[in-house]
């Protein structure tokens, strides 16, 4: 719609408290205009207070909002020249579609002349591909298609900001993965920033630009999604990251035989010399890995498990095995022409690169991707 | 289980509803017309003269002023009352101490009686020991006597139904507000609607149906309201506020005249059902109107 991009963001030291509840916790962000940004974490992490703070229906205890070049803090929410689409879609129920399109025009302050709404909301429902139904109410066409009116009631108004608010997450599984890959393309069309929040990663990865990660009211990281999969912060960052949990192992690194070994989980890993494991001797360490990145077969330099597959799960193109080896248990993935049973014992493969260290106490991350964390 | 009920058997389940029905609407109505086309001198029903009780009561001027006392409380109550308690509703709707405890006090004139209600107001207005002349007294509003004063007294009247139902009416119009979304009016804000839009393109809309009900159930209350005048004025000074249902209770129960009374309680029910259908009618244009 709009060739000019949308405004940067930037939040600076802001605070939400419920009684003795943080919901956030001094955070400090800042979006670039243009940019596709998700809050992801679980319910309850303060990314749902991030969004409403910035579309001004919470007022934040402290700190400073900016959108643009202006200071939003105190200003209400129809005056912040962004949009938002609702989880529950929010379409007025007594308004038809086009009625609904039409809506954030006609508030507007500036009211434009009716024929020029009119061509304003038929090119967006045409956008859209709901032209045919705007004179039809919201109660009456599917949950696709009333998703893309909240979209396009969005949309109508040219926002800086787009925010949205779980937007999919009451769409079937097949439709959810077409309205991402749209949203994706209207996203690059227009151009505008965009606030996502979710609790889908996969959402979150597919989508963003840069994703912030949120757990108990606490900004955890905010980066590019290949750099949150490949350095992850602390251990929350990693395991809430990924399709599935990420394997994990406490225990401490050791020297046998002059070789640096993980003991944990009454098991001892031995790591690949070339690693940097020997200033991390003697600490209490968690060792990581992801599903994907398990092997089997394939030795070579790489510390190794044998481990029992105890369960296997179909999943398309791939078995996802769960095998225990001591007291840990380790998932991971094998093609469908491999032949693995319940009860067979694999030689598992756990290659430097997919190893990750996190301080057992803090969770803070130690190494990623067998680098040393710090490191560029 | 459609089929099976389909048939007469359906019936079956309805009986009880109906029997009850029966007993306590169409038994009375019917009883009441039959004696509304009597003449019946101290309850002995006497002989049959077709609509003669109509015509008397019709061509009395007496009746005839309280057919417009009647309309003009209902219509000024219903009006007064339904904005008080809206703007009552809107004001108490959030969940603050402050709201709640309120909401507790603007219910107190719906719980007590009636009765006390009304003697109570009456006892504020009365002359010798009343509040309300302490309050003229002191804005220096002269010392006239409110319910002695034709036109004091009926807006006496009216404020002892509003002041008694706007609860009502908050108790209504408030159950629909909570019925609202939070985030229809959350979206409405940040699609750029002030709040006066937001509350003529959302809120009244969506109250629509509340808003009927509220409004047919005190129109209903008002029209047929014995309480407030019999105690509060005993329908005077002169007339100025017999509403029809005081003056049926007079004819009915005083004179003992119960065939005219009950040709005046059969006008009464069909000037409610013509006020309701003129409610109804209304809405339905009014919906009509906003979707052309």
């Amino acid at each position: 719609m709009t060739t000019e991009v949308g405004a940067p963001i930037e939040f600076r030291g802001v605070s939400k408290h419920y009684g003795q509840t943080v919901a956030l916790a001094s955070l400090d962000l800042r979006i670039e205009a243009g940019e596709f940004v998700s809050l992801l974490g679980p319910s309850g992490s303060g990314k749902t207070t991030t969004l409403n703070i910035l579309a001004g229906l919470l007022a934040p205890d402290a700190g400073t909002v900016t959108i643009g070049d202006c200071d939003v803090t105190h200003v209400g929410p129809d005056r912040r020249d962004i949009a938002m689409v609702f989880q529950s879609y929010a379409l007025y129920p007594h308004m038809t579609i086009a009625e609904n399109l039409a809506f954030p025009l006609r508030a507007r302050r500036r009211r434009q002349p009716a024929d020029a709404i009119a061509t304003k909301v038929r090119a967006v429902a045409d956008t859209l591909g709901i032209g045919h139904l705007l004179e039809r109410y919201p109660r009456e066409v599917s949950g696709g298609q009333q998703q893309r009116v909240a979209l396009g009631r969005a949309m109508v108004r040219d926002p800086k900001v787009f925010l949205l608010d779980e937007p999919l997450s009451n769409l079937d599984a097949r439709l959810r993965l077409r309205m991402r890959h749209d949203l994706k393309a209207l996203h690059q069309r227009l151009r505008s920033t965009a606030v996502y929040v979710t609790h889908d990663q996969g959402e979150a990865m597919s989508l963003s630009d840069r994703i912030a990660i949120y757990r108990s009211g606490v900004l955890q990281q905010f980066a590019s999604p290949i750099e949150i999969d490949r350095r992850p912060v602390n251990s929350f960052v990693a395991n809430f990251m990924g399709e599935r949990e990420m394997n994990m192992v406490t225990g401490e690194i050791a020297e046998d035989a002059g070789r640096a070994v993980f003991r944990g989980g009454a098991l001892t890993i031995a790591l690949d010399p070339a690693g940097p494991w020997t200033r991390l001797l003697g600490r209490k360490v968690t060792l990581g890995i992801r599903p994907e990145g398990v092997r089997v077969g394939e030795a070579g330099e790489s510390a190794t498990v044998d481990a029992r597959v105890r369960l296997i799960e179909h999943a398309g193109a791939e078995q996802i095995f769960f095998a225990e080896a001591g007291a840990a248990e380790f998932c991971g993935r094998v093609a469908t022409d491999v032949a693995v049973r319940a009860g067979d014992t694999l030689r598992l493969t756990l290659p430097r690169r997919e190893l990750y260290l996190f301080d057992t106490d803090s969770g803070a991350t130690l190494v990623h991707a067998g680098e040393p964390a710090g490191s560029p | 289980m459609t089929t099976a009920l389909a048939g007469r058997g359906a019936y079956r389940y309805l009986l009880p509803a109906l029997l009850l029905e029966a007993l306590l609407v169409f038994v009375p109505l019917g009883s009441s017309m039959y004696y509304s086309l009597h003449k019946v001198r101290f309850f002995q029903l006497q002989e049959f003269q077709w609509f003669q009780n109509y015509l008397d009561v019709l061509t009395h001027p007496v009746f005839v002023n309280a057919i417009l006392v009647t309309v003009a409380f209902s219509v000024t109550a219903l009006i007064l009352t339904f904005a008080v308690g809206f703007a009552l509703a809107l004001f108490l709707n959030h969940d603050h101490l402050y709201s709640t405890i309120l909401r507790t006090v603007v219910l107190v004139p719906y719980v007590i009686a009636m009765l006390v209600g009304s003697m109570l107001l009456k006892w504020i207005f009365s002359t010798e020991s009343g509040l309300a002349t302490l309050a003229y007294d002191y804005f220096g509003l002269g010392r006239g006597s409110i319910l002695a004063d034709p036109r004091h007294a009926f807006a006496a009247l009216v404020a002892n139904g509003v002041w008694r139902d706007s609860a009502f009416a908050m108790v209504l119009l408030l159950a629909g507000l909570r019925s609202i979304p939070p985030t229809l009016i959350a979206a409405a804000r940040i699609d750029g609607a002030r709040p006066f839009f937001i509350f003529r393109e959302i809120v009244v809309p969506l109250l629509g149906p509340i808003m009927l009900i509220t409004m047919v159930r005190l129109l209903l209350h008002f029209a047929n309201v014995l309480t407030f005048p019999l105690i509060l004025t005993g329908g005077g000074p002169n007339g100025a506020t017999e509403t029809v249902a005081l003056r049926i209770f007079r004819v009915g129960f005083e004179d003992y005249d119960l065939g005219r009374a009950n040709a005046m309680a059969v006008i009464l029910c069909i000037f409610n059902i013509a006020a309701v259908s003129l409610l109804f009618g209304i809405f339905r244009w009014r919906a009509r109107r906003a979707h052309a």
